[in-house]
């Protein structure tokens, strides 16, 4: 009973890989590859001729022209920035409150569950394209109401403008929380009622309970939920970004690499939106021992502990074998 | 506030005080309910009434007018008509299957399993999330026509699998089964293969349920295989006949014949949804996460 025997934790691991292969190849060749190459293309001029791509490298020259040169891109970039600071807590919040009242026990619950989820199957169709053009997507005669018109020339243009996008595509908010509303049902439902039983005892409102109980607990899923958010509005095929990019990729002028240079640096921009909002709103856990360095401490103990306590098993296993042996 | 059910702070019946809770579901519900009655008004207007200006939400005269003509484009089409639902089906069906049980393992794997490299495989995936999907195409294509898919069936399925999507929500949704639920099940004598069986699956269904709904989406929408990598016409699928019609018969005829298209497309989704809506939402309930 000489034989090396593979450790349990190894084994573990192996296995962990072996479930993640199958994803992982495919998603190496059919995602990342592809960006990768994009990454490459955007340092170069890509001109689709007879014979195949011809590429050559043009260095820092389309990010270049990204930036200086193009005369729409910066602007649709900015704007594209206020509009999904402004869209992402409507979502979040909208799709929190339906949340909270779809999980308390209401007649016709089932059916309103159904309902909200179900712009899920239409947002991804192509169908979404149609009611755009046909303006189904804003409130009708919101723009001609007179008390919003006037609200709207008090204020600063650049207000107003994001404002006015706002009432513009309002229903189009709603169609993007379908998930969400299903995310944040779930963590509702997780929530331990004792906790409120033991709030109310204590003498809690109900407004307290939801700050002090319900948003604390459901404050992982809103994280989830905030980045869902953020890619399913920016990566969503209507987008104005990705519609120029789109018609960019195919132009003679400015092709494949110019386009690639743009996805790029629109990817950048959304890292840094996405950043900003885990700044914001991140996961934190201090606030369940009030201080970091007590909660620091905590850890590092519990886990010198943990180890001590595998040493001492592998120790105690060594030795019972050692016995039968 | 939430789930105060069972201590019977809440009423079990209709009462009152809940009016307030209506007043903001019922116009919420309307307004997104509405553009699946707009799809079946739309596909039921005569020809008159789809020019209406300003264009009206219900149709007044419904008629069968546009789907007659669908049809009998349809039965002008080179290839027959069911080789494209053939197609559309069993990429469809297949490609769901599949990524399905793809995005379990991983899930699983790394929310449950240790090891070196997990948390960076993880943080690569959801930054992908963000990159935009255009800008891939032409890498893509050129991937595919290395690995020799081109004009073959199996492009409908295999770039589609590995859903970044999919991956995000299951894994997300396996941290909150408690380490501790498998832990027992493993002092108990049962293997990884009947843990993840038994216990992983069904208590993350409603989120594989979730990654069924938009696997189907995206396939059954998705004519980028069929444009970009299929030249025989017998190997693409209904979703992009569909769009052929829609776009190249660019007569007065072509708007009455989109909107028909656009409800027989959407059928297949709705009936899908409805089968897994309900057990996305009843096992959410009951999911025993605590």
């Amino acid at each position: 009973m000489k034989t090396k025997r593979i450790t349990k934790t190894t084994r573990d691991a192996m296995r962990g890989w072996l479930c993640c292969l199958p994803w992982l190849a495919g998603f190496a060749i059919f995602t990342l590859y592809p960006i990768y190459s994009t990454f490459k293309m955007s340092f170069e001029s890509v001109v689709i001729s007879a014979e195949g791509l011809v590429r050559s490298s043009v260095g820092w020259d389309n990010y270049r022209r990204v930036f200086l040169a193009d005369v729409t891109f910066p602007g649709i970039l900015i704007d594209y920035v206020g509009s999904i600071i402004l869209e992402v807590p409507i979502v979040i919040v909208f799709s929190l409150i339906i949340a909270l009242i779809l999980s308390k026990d209401i007649k016709g619950k089932g059916f309103f569950r159904t309902l909200f989820f179900l712009p899920v199957i239409i947002i991804s169709g192509p169908i979404i394209q149609k009611f755009m053009d046909m303006g189904l997507m804003t409130i009708q005669g919101a723009q001609s109401n007179p008390v919003l018109l006037n609200i709207l020339e008090v204020l600063p243009e650049s207000v107003s403008g994001l404002l006015l996008k706002l009432v513009n595509s309002f229903v189009m908010i709603l169609w993007f929380s379908g998930v969400q509303i299903l995310l944040l049902l779930s963590a509702l439902q997780k929530i331990d009622g004792s906790m409120y039983e033991a709030a109310r005892i204590d003498g809690a409102s109900s407004w307290e309970c939801f700050w002090k109980v319900t948003l604390p607990n459901v404050r992982n899923m809103i994280v989830i939920c905030l980045i869902y958010t953020i890619v399913t509005i920016s990566t969503f095929d209507t987008n104005t970004v990705i519609t120029t990019i789109q018609t960019n990729m195919f132009q003679t002028s400015r092709g494949m690499g110019y386009a690639s240079a743009q996805a790029w640096v629109y990817f950048v921009v959304l890292l840094l939106v996405i950043g900003l909002f885990m700044l914001l709103y991140g996961p934190r856990n201090e606030h369940i021992y009030g201080n970091t360095k007590l909660a620091k401490l905590e850890l590092k103990r519990a886990k010198k502990l943990k180890k001590q306590q595998e040493k001492d098993l592998k120790r105690l296993y060594r030795e019972s074998r050692r016995y039968r042996e | 506030m939430a789930s105060i059910q069972g201590k019977k702070m809440n009423p079990t019946r209709f009462h009152r005080s809940q009016i307030k809770f209506y007043l903001v579901l019922v116009p919420m519900a309307i307004l997104t309910g509405l553009p699946i009655v707009f799809i079946f008004s739309q596909a039921l207007k005569p020809l008159d009434e789809l020019y209406l200006y300003p264009p009206r939400f219900l149709v007044s005269h419904p008629s069968f007018s546009s789907f007659r003509k669908l049809f009998e484009a349809m039965n002008s089409s080179e290839v027959p008509i069911y080789r494209y639902f053939y197609n559309s089906f069993l990429s469809t069906f297949l490609t769901v299957v599949c990524t399905v049980f793809i995005t379990a393992f991983a899930g699983y794997a790394l929310s449950k399993k240790d090891f070196k490299a997990k948390n960076l495989i993880f943080s690569i995936n959801t930054t992908a999330l963000m990159f935009v999907g255009a800008a891939v195409r032409i890498p893509r294509y050129l991937i595919i026509y290395e690995i020799g898919l081109i004009d073959n069936f199996a492009v409908h399925i295999v770039p589609a699998l590995a859903m970044p999507v999919g991956l995000f929500l299951v894994k997300q949704f396996m941290d909150q089964i408690p380490n501790e639920l498998l832990e027992a099940a493993k002092i108990d004598g049962a293997t990884d293969w009947y843990t993840f069986l038994r216990i992983v699956v069904p208590l993350s269904r409603s989120s594989l349920a979730t990654v069924v709904i938009l696997t189907f989406q995206a396939a059954w929408n998705s004519v980028e295989a069929s444009e970009l990598y299929l030249n025989h016409d017998n190997l693409k699928t209904f979703a992009y006949y569909m769009s052929t019609l829609t776009t190249t018969g660019n007569d007065v005829a072509g708007i009455g014949m989109a909107a028909a298209a656009t409800l027989i497309m959407f059928i297949p989704n709705l009936v899908i949804f409805i089968f897994m809506q309900n057990n996305v939402m009843s096992t959410m309930a009951h999911s025993g996460i605590k």
